[in-house]
């Protein structure tokens, strides 16, 4: 399968920044920022669930069996893994050293370029201490357009809703962890692309399913 | 004439008169035992010494360990494994810290061999590849190797120091087990101990129950006492005591039993010769008549032979019709799987040409504002180039102008495909928005592929689906032949089969309408049987009542033994044993009497180990009596008992393993210090702290 284009990454990256971005206090934060996300760890993060919804439907179906979210949640978990769409929708990211990870950059410099987000960086290439990523009123609205124009597109920002409910408010460092609770991604090699884990999610699901009729 | 032989005479002189014999004389009881097989001699067995000289074993495979294993392990489970022993006369002992260490199946490997039959449990006995067992009896080697091989023991027997030479050899478990008893019942000089059972007529016991009742475990022991009927352990009891006399009677008994067998089946068939012959002779013609209705019924077998003839040629074609439709399913199958995934890959790459250039197009909507690397802002000049269709706004590149028709904005410097696929991507967007209102109308490449792909897989499947009826029908059409196929053999036994049955019944009504000359002839030999069946059954009796005087001395002896020793290992309750002759034990416990069955596992253990003990003992003390010295006695500690009752039972079995010449003990018990303290190296084999004996 073709790896995700440039254009495809930013997009993911737009709607993740209005859907689960965090309110901004100017200053410290720049003017034009309406939303922020505050750290690179977090973005790459939440683009992991994205971009592979078999992750995401475990973590729903956890949050569910764990009690914090509603048990009506589950259907929602059995359209990403059985619908035909998620296998159009899987793009998997290669693991490296913090976790999944892609090169953001390219994909921010398009949204930077058209005003839409803004990467705050905090030291020096090579020793980089803290991104943030702010979203400006542009980008604000560009994302309410994605959501608004009927098409393909349109299943990113409802996606993204669900990516932010169980991410919630935990840092960057805290959703790795919980990545990395899937032995599939703890176990995969460095460099190479994180497996599916399709099958024992249905098995999960089809159980909880059936406790919560 | 035997002394015996003149004792019965008297006997049968001096009996009830239903049993009377007064003609009888010395020569003819001779003779009737004799044939029978009675000895009239007591026999006063030597006694000969068994004694394990080596035990070893070993497999490739360790077997694992159990649960309750938390110390250090040895070697670990996979690896070979050996254990290897020379053990001494006298008491040696086995010895691990804690249970499930290897000390039981040491014994049960020594039994395995010493009896010819597998008692090791079964997760164990797996991994066992080779035993290698030597014996002494009376001083004279023997050596039992084997391997097995499918859970087969394969091996041999040898014996004798120079030249050594191979007794017996075996590859199954029934040979081992008859190899073993040919060996060893003779040199132990061990009678076989007839039994007599109604179903199969006169057989024999042998080996097996002698070596088992040289064990003492958890189960043992009670083959000699316990809440036993039938009569097995009265004569091995017997045959350990040595009462004289005791293989005279239980021959005697069987060769009774045995005949008066022969008389009762003579008197069935003089039944027959009655007057309830009338309801046999019409039920043997009704079953004639049946048997011709049959015959009647069964079909000729020549004139299905061409139907059969057809019927194969039918199977042979439809075969190969089944056959080619079975590799052309196969083949469809295949390549509808590969066509799906085809498909998959196509709506995958179709779908992400389309999410591109959409998410492309929605970035063009956007003005740039600056360069995202350099910052420079994008000038309102520069907006209009770009409009214009001449310069990128954000890196001033040249555009290309075909893209540009379409929409996209790519530097005329890009590479083909990238600018192909781009377009294509438009393409695609353009054909599948709302608003050109023609969604009939779709540009040729992409979708065509899916449809294609699509209509291929339903063909196919089609196929699949024609090919699946066409088998049903070839395979049943093919059942149906296959049946007509083989009537010339099947009609031809069974018509075969209604000829003979016919025969047997016409026979069988014939045996009955003739009077049997055999019945007449029988009765003159009946009444010689009953006549030797008297003589038996007062030789029997009169055995009988030898056997229980001489046993009852040794019984009491055994009794007071057993009574003192059971006492020292701990049951103060005991104040009295009982052992009958039949035998039962009854122990008394504060003068009431109490069936063996119902006192506890630890008092049973002590009692068994007391009783061994005793055995022992008496074997020595009276210088006949069949116990071969050799004693295997399983971890006494396994039944709740205090710690000084073991060292008793332990010390008591040391004492008498010194007392009686040629007997040896082995102990495995967890009583290690115990051990320690007793017995020099070579006797004993202690595991490591919590490791395992092998």
């Amino acid at each position: 399968m073709a790896p995700a284009t440039r254009a495809q990454h930013a997009i993911r990256l737009l709607v993740l920044l209005s859907v689960a971005g965090e309110p901004v206090t100017t200053p410290p934060d720049p003017t034009e920022a309406v939303l922020a996300i505050r750290s690179e760890r977090r973005l790459q993060a939440l683009d992991f669930w994205l971009r592979n919804p078999d992750y995401l439907a475990d973590e729903i179906v956890s949050a569910v069996v764990a009690g914090n979210l509603d048990s009506s949640l589950l259907a929602e978990a059995d359209e990403m893994l059985n619908s035909k769409e998620p296998s159009l929708r899987h793009c998997p990211m290669p693991r490296w050293f913090y976790g999944a990870y892609e090169p953001i950059d390219d994909a921010m410099s398009l949204l930077e370029a058209h005003g839409l987000a803004i990467p705050a960086r905090i030291g020096i290439p090579g020793n980089v201490r803290q991104t943030q990523f702010f979203l400006t009123a542009a980008g604000q609205r560009a994302g309410a357009e994605i959501a608004a124009e009927p098409g393909p597109l349109q299943w990113y920002p409802r996606q993204a809703s669900f990516v932010a409910l169980v991410a919630g408010k935990d840092s960057g460092s805290r959703l790795k962890d919980r990545q990395y609770k899937q032995a599939e991604y703890a176990g995969t090699e460095l460099g190479s692309t994180i497996g599916s884990i399709h099958a024992q999610v249905r098995v999960r699901l089809r159980e909880a399913q059936e406790k919560a009729a | 004439m035997s002394q015996f032989a003149h004792d019965v005479v008297e006997k049968l002189q001096r009996t009830s008169a239903a049993r009377r014999l007064l003609d009888v004389t010395e020569t003819e009881v001779d003779d009737v035992l004799r044939a029978a097989g009675v000895a009239t001699t007591s026999t006063v067995p030597t006694p000969q010494s068994l004694q394990l000289t080596k035990v070893r074993f070993g497999g490739s495979h360790r077997p694992p360990l159990p649960a309750t294993n938390t110390g250090p392990t040895p070697t670990p489970a996979g690896s070979p494994f050996e254990f290897n022993w020379n053990p001494g006369p006298g008491l040696n002992g086995l010895g691990s810290a804690r249970n499930l260490r290897g000390k039981s199946t040491v014994l049960e490997v020594i039994l395995w061999a010493l009896r010819g039959t597998c008692g090791v449990q079964d997760d164990v006995a797996k991994y066992i590849d080779y035993v290698d067992v030597g014996f002494a009896i009376s001083g004279a080697p023997i050596w039992v190797e084997f391997t097995v091989i499918n859970e087969q023991p394969v091996g041999k027997v040898l014996g004798g120091t120079s030249p050594v030479v191979q007794l017996a050899s075996f590859e199954t478990k029934s040979e081992f087990a008859t190899a073993m008893a040919e060996v060893m019942m003779p040199r132990l000089q061990l009678p076989t101990i007839p039994t007599f059972s109604s179903v199969s007529g006169a057989y024999e016991h042998a080996w097996p129950s002698y070596a088992g009742a040289l064990a003492i475990t958890v189960a043992g022991l009670d083959i000699l006492i316990g809440d036993h009927k039938f009569g097995l352990p009265a004569r091995l009891l017997q045959m350990f005591i040595g009462t004289p006399w005791a293989t005279t009677k239980a021959q005697a008994q069987t060769a009774r039993k045995s005949l008066e067998a022969e008389i009762a089946a003579h008197n069935e068939r003089i039944e027959i010769a009655d007057a309830s012959r009338t309801n046999h002779r019409a039920a043997a013609q009704a079953a004639l008549n049946t048997a011709l209705a049959a015959l009647a019924a069964s079909p000729d077998p020549s004139a299905d032979l061409a139907t059969a003839e057809a019927a194969v040629d039918n199977v042979q074609r439809l075969s190969n019709l089944i056959a080619t439709a079975e590799i052309q399913h196969a083949d469809l199958r295949t390549r509808i799987v590969a066509m799906e995934a085809e498909k998959t890959e196509e709506q995958r790459r179709q779908h992400q040409l389309l999410e591109d250039a959409l998410a492309v197009k929605f970035f063009n909507r956007h003005q740039p504002t600056m360069c995202p690397r350099c910052t420079s802002p994008v000038t309102n000049d520069q907006r209009k180039e770009e409009a214009a269709g001449h310069a990128c706004s954000v890196c001033h590149e040249e555009l290309d102008l075909d893209a540009f028709a379409a929409d996209l904005l790519i530097a005329s410097t890009t590479d083909e495909t990238t600018r192909r696929s781009a377009i294509a991507g438009a393409k695609l967007v353009a054909a599948t928005s709302p608003e050109t209102g023609t969604d009939h109308d779709e540009p040729e490449d992409p979708v065509d592929i899916l449809t294609a792909l699509e209509t291929a897989i339903n063909e196919a499947s089609k196929q699949i689906t024609a090919i699946e009826t066409n088998l049903r029908h070839w395979r049943d059409e093919r059942e149906q032949s296959l049946i007509l196929a083989t009537p010339a053999n099947l009609n031809n036994s069974s018509r075969h089969e209604a000829e003979l049955a016919v025969a047997r019944a016409q026979g069988a009504l014939d045996a009955l309408t003739v009077p049997s000359p055999a019945v007449a002839a029988d009765s003159g030999h009946v009444e010689t049987l009953r006549r030797h069946a008297r003589i038996l059954a007062a030789a029997d009796d009169l055995s009988g009542e030898r056997v229980t005087e001489g046993q009852r001395n040794a019984l009491n002896g055994i009794a007071d033994r057993v009574t003192a020793l059971a006492r020292s290992f701990g049951m103060d309750a005991l104040t009295k044993v009982e052992i009958t002759g039949s035998p039962s034990l009854k122990a008394y416990k504060s003068g009431v009497p109490v069936n063996y069955s119902k006192i506890t596992r630890g008092e049973q253990l002590r009692l068994k180990v007391a009783l061994a003990v005793a055995l022992l003992h008496t074997a020595d003390d009276t210088g006949i009596g069949r116990h071969p010295g050799l004693l295997l006695v399983d971890s006494p500690a396994a039944e709740e008992l205090a710690q000084e009752n073991v060292d008793a039972m332990v010390r008591a079995l040391a004492d008498a393993v010194d007392a009686v010449a040629g007997s040896q003990v082995i102990i495995a018990t967890r009583n290690v210090d115990l051990l320690n303290d007793l017995l020099d190296d070579r006797n004993r084999r202690i595991a490591d702290a919590d490791g395992y004996l092998w």
